[in-house]
Protein backbone atom coordinates (compact mmCIF):
# COMPACT_ATOMS: atom_id res chain seq x y z
CA UNK A 1 0.00 0.00 0.00
CA UNK A 2 2.49 2.59 1.32
CA UNK A 3 4.88 1.33 -0.85
CA UNK A 4 7.59 3.48 -2.77
CA UNK A 5 6.95 3.76 -6.30
CA UNK A 6 10.84 3.14 -6.79
CA UNK A 7 10.17 -0.44 -4.63
CA UNK A 8 7.15 -0.73 -6.61
CA UNK A 9 8.94 -0.70 -9.46
CA UNK A 10 11.03 -3.51 -8.43
CA UNK A 11 8.73 -5.70 -6.75
CA UNK A 12 7.07 -5.92 -10.56
CA UNK A 13 10.47 -6.74 -11.88
CA UNK A 14 11.02 -9.24 -9.71
CA UNK A 15 7.67 -10.74 -10.67
CA UNK A 16 8.20 -10.23 -14.56
CA UNK A 17 9.41 -14.00 -15.18
CA UNK A 18 10.61 -13.03 -18.43
CA UNK A 19 11.93 -9.72 -17.02
CA UNK A 20 14.30 -11.72 -14.34
CA UNK A 21 15.20 -14.55 -16.97
CA UNK A 22 16.81 -12.39 -19.23
CA UNK A 23 18.03 -9.98 -16.70
CA UNK A 24 20.01 -13.30 -15.04
CA UNK A 25 21.02 -14.38 -18.72
CA UNK A 26 22.62 -10.81 -19.90
CA UNK A 27 24.28 -10.23 -16.20
CA UNK A 28 26.63 -13.85 -16.72
CA UNK A 29 27.28 -12.50 -20.13
CA UNK A 30 28.39 -9.35 -18.80
CA UNK A 31 30.55 -11.05 -15.55
CA UNK A 32 32.11 -13.38 -17.89
CA UNK A 33 33.26 -10.52 -20.28
CA UNK A 34 34.45 -8.12 -17.37
CA UNK A 35 36.22 -11.00 -15.27
CA UNK A 36 37.47 -12.58 -19.03
CA UNK A 37 40.77 -12.86 -17.51
CA UNK A 38 39.86 -14.18 -14.43
CA UNK A 39 37.73 -17.43 -15.88
CA UNK A 40 39.80 -18.03 -19.13
CA UNK A 41 42.17 -20.65 -18.16
CA UNK A 42 44.09 -19.58 -21.38
CA UNK A 43 44.44 -16.45 -23.55
CA UNK A 44 41.89 -16.41 -26.54
CA UNK A 45 45.53 -16.27 -29.17
CA UNK A 46 47.55 -19.32 -26.99
CA UNK A 47 48.06 -21.51 -29.92
CA UNK A 48 49.04 -24.60 -29.25
CA UNK A 49 50.38 -27.10 -31.80
CA UNK A 50 50.87 -30.25 -30.02
CA UNK A 51 46.93 -29.82 -28.86
CA UNK A 52 45.39 -28.63 -32.02
CA UNK A 53 41.26 -30.26 -32.43
CA UNK A 54 41.58 -32.12 -28.98
CA UNK A 55 38.01 -33.23 -27.89
CA UNK A 56 36.08 -31.93 -24.70
CA UNK A 57 38.30 -33.03 -21.53
CA UNK A 58 38.86 -31.70 -17.88
CA UNK A 59 42.11 -29.93 -19.25
CA UNK A 60 40.09 -28.19 -22.21
CA UNK A 61 36.15 -27.82 -21.50
CA UNK A 62 34.77 -27.50 -24.44
CA UNK A 63 37.88 -29.11 -26.68
CA UNK A 64 40.50 -26.59 -28.62
CA UNK A 65 40.44 -25.69 -32.21
CA UNK A 66 42.69 -26.21 -35.24
CA UNK A 67 44.99 -24.51 -33.70
CA UNK A 68 45.65 -25.66 -30.32
CA UNK A 69 43.39 -22.54 -29.02
CA UNK A 70 41.05 -23.52 -26.22
CA UNK A 71 37.65 -23.11 -27.14
CA UNK A 72 36.09 -21.94 -23.74
CA UNK A 73 38.49 -19.52 -23.35
CA UNK A 74 37.58 -18.07 -26.88
CA UNK A 75 34.09 -18.27 -26.01
CA UNK A 76 34.84 -16.14 -22.78
CA UNK A 77 37.02 -13.65 -23.91
CA UNK A 78 34.13 -13.39 -27.54
CA UNK A 79 31.40 -12.17 -24.57
CA UNK A 80 33.50 -8.77 -24.45
CA UNK A 81 33.06 -8.62 -28.50
CA UNK A 82 29.33 -9.54 -28.44
CA UNK A 83 28.72 -6.70 -25.95
CA UNK A 84 30.76 -4.52 -27.69
CA UNK A 85 28.52 -5.17 -31.29
CA UNK A 86 25.43 -4.61 -28.84
CA UNK A 87 26.50 -1.20 -26.82
CA UNK A 88 28.13 0.09 -29.33
CA UNK A 89 25.82 -0.81 -32.17
CA UNK A 90 22.62 -0.10 -30.41
CA UNK A 91 24.38 3.13 -29.22
CA UNK A 92 24.91 4.24 -32.54
CA UNK A 93 22.05 3.15 -34.23
CA UNK A 94 20.43 5.61 -30.95
CA UNK A 95 22.21 8.76 -31.56
CA UNK A 96 21.16 8.53 -35.66
CA UNK A 97 17.99 7.38 -35.17
CA UNK A 98 17.36 10.25 -32.04
CA UNK A 99 18.46 13.01 -34.39
CA UNK A 100 16.83 12.39 -37.20
CA UNK A 101 13.96 11.66 -35.44
CA UNK A 102 13.64 14.74 -33.44
CA UNK A 103 14.54 17.25 -36.71
CA UNK A 104 11.63 15.41 -38.37
CA UNK A 105 9.48 15.55 -35.69
CA UNK A 106 9.78 18.78 -34.43
CA UNK A 107 10.46 20.89 -37.91
CA UNK A 108 7.87 19.01 -40.13
CA UNK A 109 7.95 20.16 -43.97
CA UNK A 110 10.44 19.74 -45.75
CA UNK A 111 13.66 18.57 -43.68
CA UNK A 112 11.06 15.62 -42.46
CA UNK A 113 9.87 14.92 -46.45
CA UNK A 114 13.44 14.33 -47.14
CA UNK A 115 15.01 12.23 -43.89
CA UNK A 116 12.12 10.39 -43.88
CA UNK A 117 12.93 9.32 -47.59
CA UNK A 118 16.22 8.05 -46.40
CA UNK A 119 14.05 5.97 -43.70
CA UNK A 120 11.97 4.78 -46.51
CA UNK A 121 14.73 3.91 -48.79
CA UNK A 122 16.40 1.49 -45.97
CA UNK A 123 13.10 -0.39 -45.64
CA UNK A 124 12.74 -1.03 -48.82
CA UNK A 125 16.00 -2.61 -49.29
CA UNK A 126 16.65 -6.29 -48.02
CA UNK A 127 19.29 -4.96 -45.07
CA UNK A 128 21.61 -7.58 -45.64
CA UNK A 129 22.03 -6.58 -48.94
CA UNK A 130 22.53 -2.66 -47.36
CA UNK A 131 24.81 -4.11 -44.94
CA UNK A 132 27.39 -5.90 -47.36
CA UNK A 133 27.33 -2.76 -49.66
CA UNK A 134 28.41 -0.65 -46.63
CA UNK A 135 31.34 -3.09 -45.74
CA UNK A 136 32.33 -3.29 -49.41
CA UNK A 137 32.76 0.75 -48.90
CA UNK A 138 34.34 0.80 -45.84
CA UNK A 139 36.44 -2.44 -45.64
CA UNK A 140 36.11 -5.31 -43.64
CA UNK A 141 36.55 -5.30 -40.04
CA UNK A 142 34.19 -5.47 -36.64
CA UNK A 143 34.36 -1.19 -36.75
CA UNK A 144 32.77 -1.49 -40.12
CA UNK A 145 30.71 -4.24 -39.68
CA UNK A 146 28.68 -2.31 -36.93
CA UNK A 147 28.53 0.89 -38.24
CA UNK A 148 26.97 -1.18 -41.46
CA UNK A 149 24.28 -2.83 -39.26
CA UNK A 150 23.54 0.93 -38.01
CA UNK A 151 23.56 2.25 -41.42
CA UNK A 152 20.67 -0.04 -42.00
CA UNK A 153 18.67 -0.27 -39.13
CA UNK A 154 18.61 3.18 -37.66
CA UNK A 155 15.64 4.40 -39.09
CA UNK A 156 13.04 2.14 -36.70
CA UNK A 157 14.30 4.43 -33.71
CA UNK A 158 13.85 7.46 -35.86
CA UNK A 159 10.41 6.65 -36.68
CA UNK A 160 9.20 5.91 -33.04
CA UNK A 161 10.83 9.43 -32.19
CA UNK A 162 9.42 11.11 -35.01
CA UNK A 163 6.03 9.92 -33.86
CA UNK A 164 6.30 10.52 -30.31
CA UNK A 165 7.92 14.31 -31.08
CA UNK A 166 5.09 15.36 -33.09
CA UNK A 167 2.74 14.23 -30.44
CA UNK A 168 4.42 16.41 -27.61
CA UNK A 169 5.70 19.12 -29.85
CA UNK A 170 1.95 21.38 -29.46
CA UNK A 171 1.71 20.66 -25.61
CA UNK A 172 1.85 23.44 -23.30
CA UNK A 173 4.91 22.77 -21.11
CA UNK A 174 7.16 23.11 -24.97
CA UNK A 175 5.01 26.59 -25.91
CA UNK A 176 6.21 27.75 -22.08
CA UNK A 177 9.73 26.76 -23.34
CA UNK A 178 9.79 28.50 -26.27
CA UNK A 179 8.35 31.76 -24.31
CA UNK A 180 11.18 31.46 -22.32
CA UNK A 181 13.71 31.37 -25.64
CA UNK A 182 14.76 28.42 -25.42
CA UNK A 183 16.69 27.38 -28.25
CA UNK A 184 15.36 24.86 -30.83
CA UNK A 185 18.03 22.48 -30.13
CA UNK A 186 17.19 23.01 -25.96
CA UNK A 187 13.71 22.24 -26.67
CA UNK A 188 14.57 19.33 -28.51
CA UNK A 189 17.20 17.92 -26.00
CA UNK A 190 15.85 18.98 -22.90
CA UNK A 191 11.73 19.02 -23.12
CA UNK A 192 11.58 16.18 -25.84
CA UNK A 193 13.98 13.66 -25.43
CA UNK A 194 13.60 13.04 -21.79
CA UNK A 195 9.96 12.18 -22.44
CA UNK A 196 10.58 9.63 -25.02
CA UNK A 197 13.39 7.79 -23.01
CA UNK A 198 10.95 4.95 -21.67
CA UNK A 199 9.72 4.33 -25.43
CA UNK A 200 13.15 4.21 -26.50
CA UNK A 201 14.45 1.61 -23.79
CA UNK A 202 11.28 -0.29 -25.18
CA UNK A 203 12.69 0.26 -28.46
CA UNK A 204 15.91 -0.22 -27.80
CA UNK A 205 16.16 -3.77 -25.87
CA UNK A 206 13.59 -4.94 -29.16
CA UNK A 207 16.02 -4.32 -31.39
CA UNK A 208 19.04 -5.26 -29.81
CA UNK A 209 18.89 -9.23 -30.58
CA UNK A 210 18.50 -8.02 -34.27
CA UNK A 211 22.05 -6.00 -34.41
CA UNK A 212 23.71 -8.68 -32.79
CA UNK A 213 22.62 -11.07 -34.97
CA UNK A 214 23.72 -9.07 -37.96
CA UNK A 215 26.45 -7.81 -37.02
CA UNK A 216 27.93 -11.85 -35.98
CA UNK A 217 25.95 -12.88 -39.14
CA UNK A 218 28.69 -10.38 -40.93
CA UNK A 219 31.12 -11.66 -39.17
CA UNK A 220 30.61 -15.25 -39.95
CA UNK A 221 30.86 -14.31 -43.73
CA UNK A 222 34.11 -13.05 -43.04
CA UNK A 223 33.38 -9.64 -43.96
CA UNK A 224 33.31 -8.58 -40.07
CA UNK A 225 35.52 -9.42 -37.53
CA UNK A 226 38.87 -10.97 -39.04
CA UNK A 227 41.48 -13.53 -37.29
CA UNK A 228 42.92 -14.46 -34.63
CA UNK A 229 39.04 -12.46 -33.43
CA UNK A 230 37.16 -14.99 -30.68
CA UNK A 231 33.80 -13.41 -32.46
CA UNK A 232 31.29 -16.33 -32.14
CA UNK A 233 30.42 -15.63 -35.35
CA UNK A 234 33.92 -15.98 -36.88
CA UNK A 235 34.45 -18.84 -34.81
CA UNK A 236 31.52 -20.85 -36.49
CA UNK A 237 32.13 -20.09 -39.83
CA UNK A 238 36.02 -20.96 -39.27
CA UNK A 239 34.75 -24.35 -37.28
CA UNK A 240 32.89 -25.45 -40.21
CA UNK A 241 36.01 -26.74 -42.13
CA UNK A 242 36.61 -29.42 -39.57
CA UNK A 243 32.61 -29.86 -38.69
CA UNK A 244 33.53 -33.62 -38.98
CA UNK A 245 36.75 -33.25 -37.00
CA UNK A 246 35.70 -31.40 -34.65
CA UNK A 247 32.06 -30.61 -34.54
CA UNK A 248 32.54 -28.50 -31.24
CA UNK A 249 34.37 -25.76 -32.85
CA UNK A 250 30.90 -25.21 -34.59
CA UNK A 251 28.45 -26.17 -31.94
CA UNK A 252 29.43 -23.76 -28.43
CA UNK A 253 29.89 -20.52 -30.36
CA UNK A 254 27.04 -20.49 -31.79
CA UNK A 255 25.13 -21.67 -28.76
CA UNK A 256 26.81 -18.92 -26.64
CA UNK A 257 25.25 -16.60 -29.63
CA UNK A 258 21.75 -17.97 -29.12
CA UNK A 259 22.13 -17.71 -24.97
CA UNK A 260 22.80 -13.89 -25.82
CA UNK A 261 19.78 -13.33 -28.53
CA UNK A 262 17.72 -15.41 -26.64
CA UNK A 263 19.15 -13.59 -23.15
CA UNK A 264 18.17 -10.09 -24.61
CA UNK A 265 14.63 -10.86 -26.49
CA UNK A 266 13.14 -12.38 -23.31
CA UNK A 267 14.34 -9.18 -21.41
CA UNK A 268 13.29 -6.98 -24.01
CA UNK A 269 9.78 -8.95 -24.07
CA UNK A 270 9.74 -8.57 -20.00
CA UNK A 271 10.87 -4.28 -20.54
CA UNK A 272 8.40 -3.78 -22.56
CA UNK A 273 5.64 -4.82 -20.55
CA UNK A 274 7.00 -3.09 -17.48
CA UNK A 275 7.22 -0.23 -19.29
CA UNK A 276 4.76 0.29 -21.81
CA UNK A 277 1.65 -1.78 -20.52
CA UNK A 278 -0.27 -0.14 -23.67
CA UNK A 279 1.93 -2.45 -25.72
CA UNK A 280 1.15 -5.60 -23.71
CA UNK A 281 -2.39 -6.12 -24.75
CA UNK A 282 -1.85 -6.28 -28.15
CA UNK B 1 -7.64 2.91 -59.98
CA UNK B 2 -5.57 4.32 -62.75
CA UNK B 3 -4.56 6.91 -60.00
CA UNK B 4 -3.55 4.36 -58.06
CA UNK B 5 -1.46 2.54 -59.86
CA UNK B 6 0.28 5.48 -61.59
CA UNK B 7 1.19 6.78 -58.09
CA UNK B 8 3.09 3.41 -57.49
CA UNK B 9 4.92 3.54 -60.27
CA UNK B 10 6.02 6.85 -60.20
CA UNK B 11 7.00 6.60 -56.62
CA UNK B 12 8.56 3.49 -57.75
CA UNK B 13 10.60 5.15 -60.43
CA UNK B 14 11.65 7.46 -58.12
CA UNK B 15 13.04 5.11 -55.80
CA UNK B 16 14.52 3.22 -58.54
CA UNK B 17 16.71 5.91 -59.69
CA UNK B 18 17.49 7.15 -56.20
CA UNK B 19 18.62 3.46 -55.57
CA UNK B 20 20.64 2.97 -59.05
CA UNK B 21 22.42 6.62 -58.55
CA UNK B 22 23.39 5.53 -55.09
CA UNK B 23 25.07 1.87 -56.11
CA UNK B 24 26.90 3.63 -58.88
CA UNK B 25 28.26 6.10 -56.32
CA UNK B 26 29.56 2.93 -54.66
CA UNK B 27 32.83 3.16 -56.50
CA UNK B 28 33.36 7.16 -55.61
CA UNK B 29 32.50 6.24 -51.97
CA UNK B 30 35.29 4.29 -51.71
CA UNK B 31 38.46 4.85 -50.86
CA UNK B 32 40.99 4.66 -53.49
CA UNK B 33 41.00 5.69 -57.17
CA UNK B 34 38.08 4.16 -59.03
CA UNK B 35 40.31 3.22 -61.82
CA UNK B 36 42.47 0.98 -59.79
CA UNK B 37 39.29 -0.45 -58.35
CA UNK B 38 37.25 -1.06 -61.37
CA UNK B 39 40.20 -2.65 -62.64
CA UNK B 40 41.24 -4.46 -59.53
CA UNK B 41 44.45 -6.32 -59.90
CA UNK B 42 44.92 -6.10 -63.65
CA UNK B 43 45.61 -2.42 -62.62
CA UNK B 44 48.65 -3.54 -61.25
CA UNK B 45 51.25 -1.78 -62.94
CA UNK B 46 49.11 -0.99 -66.19
CA UNK B 47 49.02 2.79 -66.85
CA UNK B 48 46.04 4.45 -64.42
CA UNK B 49 45.12 7.46 -66.78
CA UNK B 50 44.65 4.67 -69.42
CA UNK B 51 42.26 2.82 -67.36
CA UNK B 52 40.99 5.95 -66.76
CA UNK B 53 40.19 6.83 -70.30
CA UNK B 54 38.94 3.19 -71.26
CA UNK B 55 36.32 2.97 -68.32
CA UNK B 56 35.37 6.90 -69.14
CA UNK B 57 36.36 7.68 -65.81
CA UNK B 58 37.18 11.10 -66.61
CA UNK B 59 33.73 12.11 -67.82
CA UNK B 60 31.63 14.15 -66.00
CA UNK B 61 30.26 11.92 -63.03
CA UNK B 62 26.75 12.26 -64.40
CA UNK B 63 27.33 11.39 -67.76
CA UNK B 64 29.29 8.33 -66.51
CA UNK B 65 25.76 7.28 -64.33
CA UNK B 66 23.44 7.83 -67.77
CA UNK B 67 26.31 5.85 -69.45
CA UNK B 68 26.36 2.82 -66.86
CA UNK B 69 22.30 2.99 -66.99
CA UNK B 70 22.37 2.74 -70.62
CA UNK B 71 24.71 -0.09 -70.79
CA UNK B 72 23.07 -2.29 -68.23
CA UNK B 73 19.39 -1.86 -69.26
CA UNK B 74 20.54 -1.82 -72.76
CA UNK B 75 23.43 -4.38 -73.24
CA UNK B 76 23.25 -5.94 -70.23
CA UNK B 77 27.12 -4.96 -69.30
CA UNK B 78 27.95 -5.18 -65.99
CA UNK B 79 31.97 -4.48 -66.98
CA UNK B 80 33.92 -7.54 -66.13
CA UNK B 81 35.25 -9.33 -63.34
CA UNK B 82 38.62 -9.17 -62.90
CA UNK B 83 38.71 -12.72 -61.15
CA UNK B 84 37.15 -14.22 -63.67
CA UNK B 85 38.10 -12.54 -66.23
CA UNK B 86 34.50 -12.38 -67.57
CA UNK B 87 31.86 -10.47 -68.40
CA UNK B 88 30.09 -10.10 -64.89
CA UNK B 89 26.57 -10.76 -66.83
CA UNK B 90 28.09 -14.25 -67.92
CA UNK B 91 29.20 -14.65 -64.28
CA UNK B 92 25.46 -14.10 -62.72
CA UNK B 93 23.61 -15.10 -65.20
CA UNK B 94 24.21 -18.58 -64.34
CA UNK B 95 23.96 -18.29 -60.80
CA UNK B 96 20.55 -16.53 -60.64
CA UNK B 97 18.55 -19.61 -61.59
CA UNK B 98 20.56 -21.46 -58.69
CA UNK B 99 19.36 -18.80 -56.02
CA UNK B 100 15.42 -18.43 -57.39
CA UNK B 101 15.07 -22.34 -57.70
CA UNK B 102 16.36 -22.81 -53.39
CA UNK B 103 14.04 -19.40 -52.63
CA UNK B 104 10.82 -20.06 -54.34
CA UNK B 105 11.20 -24.07 -52.92
CA UNK B 106 11.28 -22.74 -49.63
CA UNK B 107 8.74 -20.65 -49.81
CA UNK B 108 6.24 -23.02 -51.01
CA UNK B 109 7.21 -25.44 -48.01
CA UNK B 110 7.37 -22.56 -45.71
CA UNK B 111 3.95 -21.31 -46.57
CA UNK B 112 2.80 -24.19 -46.75
CA UNK B 113 3.83 -25.03 -43.00
CA UNK B 114 3.47 -21.55 -41.48
CA UNK B 115 0.23 -20.32 -43.02
CA UNK B 116 -1.79 -23.41 -40.98
CA UNK B 117 0.13 -23.25 -38.38
CA UNK B 118 -0.51 -19.20 -37.93
CA UNK B 119 -4.03 -19.94 -38.54
CA UNK B 120 -4.48 -22.14 -35.81
CA UNK B 121 -2.54 -19.88 -33.45
CA UNK B 122 -4.79 -17.32 -34.24
CA UNK B 123 -7.84 -19.20 -34.59
CA UNK B 124 -6.50 -21.05 -30.86
CA UNK B 125 -5.64 -17.39 -29.21
CA UNK B 126 -4.00 -17.62 -26.18
CA UNK B 127 -4.62 -21.27 -25.40
CA UNK B 128 -2.25 -23.74 -24.99
CA UNK B 129 -0.79 -24.46 -28.89
CA UNK B 130 -0.87 -20.99 -29.05
CA UNK B 131 1.25 -20.25 -26.32
CA UNK B 132 3.98 -23.29 -27.23
CA UNK B 133 3.95 -22.36 -31.52
CA UNK B 134 4.70 -18.80 -30.01
CA UNK B 135 7.37 -19.87 -27.14
CA UNK B 136 9.28 -22.15 -29.80
CA UNK B 137 9.33 -19.25 -32.41
CA UNK B 138 10.81 -17.02 -29.61
CA UNK B 139 13.34 -19.33 -29.22
CA UNK B 140 13.69 -20.41 -33.26
CA UNK B 141 14.21 -16.30 -33.80
CA UNK B 142 17.20 -16.46 -31.47
CA UNK B 143 18.94 -19.19 -33.31
CA UNK B 144 21.03 -17.82 -36.46
CA UNK B 145 20.78 -19.48 -39.65
CA UNK B 146 24.87 -20.23 -40.10
CA UNK B 147 24.46 -22.00 -36.57
CA UNK B 148 21.43 -23.72 -37.90
CA UNK B 149 22.68 -25.20 -40.79
CA UNK B 150 25.98 -26.25 -39.51
CA UNK B 151 23.93 -28.22 -37.04
CA UNK B 152 21.88 -29.99 -39.82
CA UNK B 153 24.98 -30.27 -41.53
CA UNK B 154 26.59 -32.00 -38.53
CA UNK B 155 23.29 -34.37 -37.82
CA UNK B 156 22.27 -36.01 -41.61
CA UNK B 157 25.45 -35.57 -43.45
CA UNK B 158 27.88 -36.37 -41.25
CA UNK B 159 26.46 -38.61 -38.01
CA UNK B 160 23.81 -39.86 -39.85
CA UNK B 161 25.32 -39.58 -43.54
CA UNK B 162 21.31 -39.15 -45.73
CA UNK B 163 22.80 -36.30 -47.59
CA UNK B 164 25.75 -35.35 -49.18
CA UNK B 165 28.17 -32.41 -47.37
CA UNK B 166 28.64 -29.93 -50.41
CA UNK B 167 28.09 -30.08 -54.95
CA UNK B 168 24.80 -29.28 -56.37
CA UNK B 169 23.92 -31.78 -58.67
CA UNK B 170 21.46 -33.48 -57.46
CA UNK B 171 18.40 -32.84 -55.81
CA UNK B 172 19.67 -34.32 -52.57
CA UNK B 173 22.02 -31.02 -52.18
CA UNK B 174 19.02 -28.99 -51.79
CA UNK B 175 17.52 -30.75 -49.06
CA UNK B 176 19.81 -29.48 -45.81
CA UNK B 177 19.61 -25.82 -47.58
CA UNK B 178 16.11 -25.83 -48.50
CA UNK B 179 15.11 -27.17 -44.70
CA UNK B 180 17.62 -24.69 -43.07
CA UNK B 181 15.91 -21.72 -45.00
CA UNK B 182 12.65 -23.00 -43.73
CA UNK B 183 12.98 -23.13 -40.67
CA UNK B 184 14.98 -20.05 -40.02
CA UNK B 185 11.53 -18.12 -42.03
CA UNK B 186 8.96 -20.27 -40.24
CA UNK B 187 8.82 -18.19 -37.04
CA UNK B 188 8.30 -14.67 -39.29
CA UNK B 189 5.63 -16.28 -41.25
CA UNK B 190 3.66 -17.65 -38.81
CA UNK B 191 3.74 -14.31 -36.61
CA UNK B 192 2.55 -12.33 -40.48
CA UNK B 193 -0.18 -14.95 -40.38
CA UNK B 194 -1.51 -14.38 -36.85
CA UNK B 195 -1.75 -11.35 -36.83
CA UNK B 196 -3.02 -10.84 -40.58
CA UNK B 197 -6.08 -13.12 -39.56
CA UNK B 198 -6.42 -11.27 -35.84
CA UNK B 199 -6.78 -8.40 -37.92
CA UNK B 200 -9.42 -9.64 -40.42
CA UNK B 201 -11.20 -11.37 -36.82
CA UNK B 202 -11.90 -7.93 -35.65
CA UNK B 203 -13.36 -6.47 -38.67
CA UNK B 204 -16.79 -5.61 -38.76
CA UNK B 205 -18.10 -7.88 -41.61
CA UNK B 206 -16.68 -10.80 -39.51
CA UNK B 207 -19.03 -9.83 -36.32
CA UNK B 208 -22.09 -9.83 -39.17
CA UNK B 209 -21.40 -12.98 -39.99
CA UNK B 210 -21.90 -14.23 -36.29
CA UNK B 211 -24.63 -12.13 -36.07
CA UNK B 212 -26.38 -14.11 -39.05
CA UNK B 213 -25.56 -16.97 -37.30
CA UNK B 214 -23.05 -18.63 -38.88
CA UNK B 215 -21.21 -21.00 -37.01
CA UNK B 216 -17.23 -20.16 -36.08
CA UNK B 217 -15.96 -22.76 -38.82
CA UNK B 218 -18.01 -21.50 -41.57
CA UNK B 219 -16.80 -17.59 -40.49
CA UNK B 220 -13.55 -18.66 -40.13
CA UNK B 221 -12.91 -20.44 -43.31
CA UNK B 222 -15.29 -18.10 -46.04
CA UNK B 223 -14.75 -14.80 -44.06
CA UNK B 224 -11.71 -14.45 -42.14
CA UNK B 225 -9.28 -17.02 -44.27
CA UNK B 226 -10.44 -15.53 -47.67
CA UNK B 227 -9.51 -12.11 -46.67
CA UNK B 228 -6.43 -12.80 -44.90
CA UNK B 229 -4.96 -15.11 -47.70
CA UNK B 230 -5.47 -12.50 -50.02
CA UNK B 231 -2.85 -9.98 -48.00
CA UNK B 232 -0.45 -13.12 -47.18
CA UNK B 233 -0.04 -14.62 -50.70
CA UNK B 234 1.17 -11.23 -51.87
CA UNK B 235 3.27 -10.75 -49.07
CA UNK B 236 4.44 -13.45 -49.12
CA UNK B 237 5.03 -14.00 -52.75
CA UNK B 238 6.93 -10.59 -53.28
CA UNK B 239 8.97 -11.23 -50.25
CA UNK B 240 11.20 -13.43 -52.53
CA UNK B 241 14.16 -10.74 -52.91
CA UNK B 242 14.44 -10.92 -49.05
CA UNK B 243 14.85 -14.62 -49.18
CA UNK B 244 17.77 -14.16 -51.70
CA UNK B 245 19.42 -11.99 -49.37
CA UNK B 246 19.00 -13.70 -46.45
CA UNK B 247 20.01 -17.10 -48.64
CA UNK B 248 23.46 -15.60 -48.75
CA UNK B 249 24.39 -17.03 -45.32
CA UNK B 250 23.04 -20.78 -46.64
CA UNK B 251 24.86 -20.64 -49.96
CA UNK B 252 27.94 -19.59 -48.24
CA UNK B 253 27.41 -22.75 -45.53
CA UNK B 254 26.64 -25.33 -47.95
CA UNK B 255 29.18 -24.49 -50.51
CA UNK B 256 26.25 -23.43 -53.14
CA UNK B 257 27.33 -21.52 -56.01
CA UNK B 258 24.64 -19.12 -56.25
CA UNK B 259 24.43 -15.45 -55.96
CA UNK B 260 24.67 -15.13 -52.78
CA UNK B 261 28.15 -16.92 -52.35
CA UNK B 262 29.43 -15.14 -55.47
CA UNK B 263 28.92 -11.76 -54.05
CA UNK B 264 30.44 -12.64 -49.96
CA UNK B 265 33.39 -13.85 -52.24
CA UNK B 266 33.54 -10.60 -54.69
CA UNK B 267 33.62 -8.80 -51.32
CA UNK B 268 36.41 -10.51 -49.68
CA UNK B 269 38.49 -10.36 -53.21
CA UNK B 270 37.32 -6.80 -53.58
CA UNK B 271 35.78 -7.46 -57.08
CA UNK B 272 33.47 -4.58 -57.17
CA UNK B 273 32.16 -4.78 -60.63
CA UNK B 274 30.35 -8.19 -59.81
CA UNK B 275 29.56 -6.81 -55.97
CA UNK B 276 27.90 -3.67 -57.98
CA UNK B 277 25.61 -5.95 -60.31
CA UNK B 278 24.56 -8.23 -57.65
CA UNK B 279 23.69 -5.32 -55.34
CA UNK B 280 21.66 -3.49 -58.21
CA UNK B 281 20.17 -6.62 -59.34
CA UNK B 282 18.58 -7.65 -55.88
CA UNK B 283 17.60 -4.08 -55.14
CA UNK B 284 16.09 -3.52 -57.87
CA UNK B 285 14.07 -6.73 -57.97
CA UNK B 286 13.01 -5.91 -54.43
CA UNK B 287 11.86 -2.22 -55.54
CA UNK B 288 10.22 -3.92 -58.65
CA UNK B 289 8.33 -6.38 -56.40
CA UNK B 290 7.69 -3.98 -53.67
CA UNK B 291 5.57 -1.61 -56.51
CA UNK B 292 3.83 -5.04 -58.11
CA UNK B 293 2.78 -6.20 -54.40
CA UNK B 294 1.21 -2.40 -53.97
CA UNK B 295 -0.94 -2.64 -57.33
CA UNK B 296 -1.96 -6.36 -56.48
CA UNK B 297 -3.14 -5.50 -53.09
CA UNK B 298 -4.96 -2.07 -54.46
CA UNK B 299 -6.61 -4.01 -56.99
CA UNK B 300 -7.58 -7.17 -54.61
CA UNK B 301 -8.31 -3.91 -51.46
CA UNK B 302 -10.14 -1.20 -52.77
CA UNK B 303 -9.82 -0.21 -48.74
CA UNK B 304 -5.96 0.54 -49.44
CA UNK B 305 -5.98 2.41 -52.72
CA UNK B 306 -8.43 5.15 -51.45
CA UNK B 307 -5.92 5.59 -48.99
CA UNK B 308 -3.33 6.04 -51.15
CA UNK B 309 -5.33 8.24 -53.69
CA UNK B 310 -7.83 10.17 -51.48
CA UNK B 311 -11.16 8.34 -52.34
CA UNK B 312 -10.96 9.21 -56.01
CA UNK B 313 -11.12 6.72 -58.68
Amino acid sequence: MNESPVKEFFTSCYKNKNFLIGFIMIAIIILMAIFADQIAPYEFDAANPQEVLLAPSSQHLLGTDNMGRDLFSRIIYGTRITLQVAVIGAGLQLVIGVIVGLACGYFGGAVDKALMFFADLTYSIPGMIAALAVVTILGRSLTNAIIATAVVNWAAYARVVRAKTMSIKNQAFIETGVAFGESAIAIMFRYILPNIVPVLIVNISMQLPGTIMSTTTLSFLGVGSQPPSPDWGLMVSEGIDFIARGPWLCIYPGLALVFVVFGFNILGEGLRDLLDPRMKSQ
Amino acid sequence: MRNYIVKKILIGIVLLFCVSFLVFSMLYLMPGDPASIMAGQLSKGANLDQIRHEYGLDRPFLVQYADWVRKIVFEQDFGISYKYRLPVWNLIKTRIPISLKLTITTLLISDAIAIPLGLLCAYKKDKLFDRATVGVSLVLTAVPSFWLAALLMLTFAIKIPLFPLAGFESWQNYVLPVVTGVISGLASTIRLTKSEVLDVMREKYVTTAYAKGLNKKRVMITHVLRNSLIVLAVNLFLSIPWLISGYIIIEKVFGIPGMGNLMVNSIIQQDFNVIQAIILIITVLTIVCNILSDIVLGILDPRIRISVTGGEK
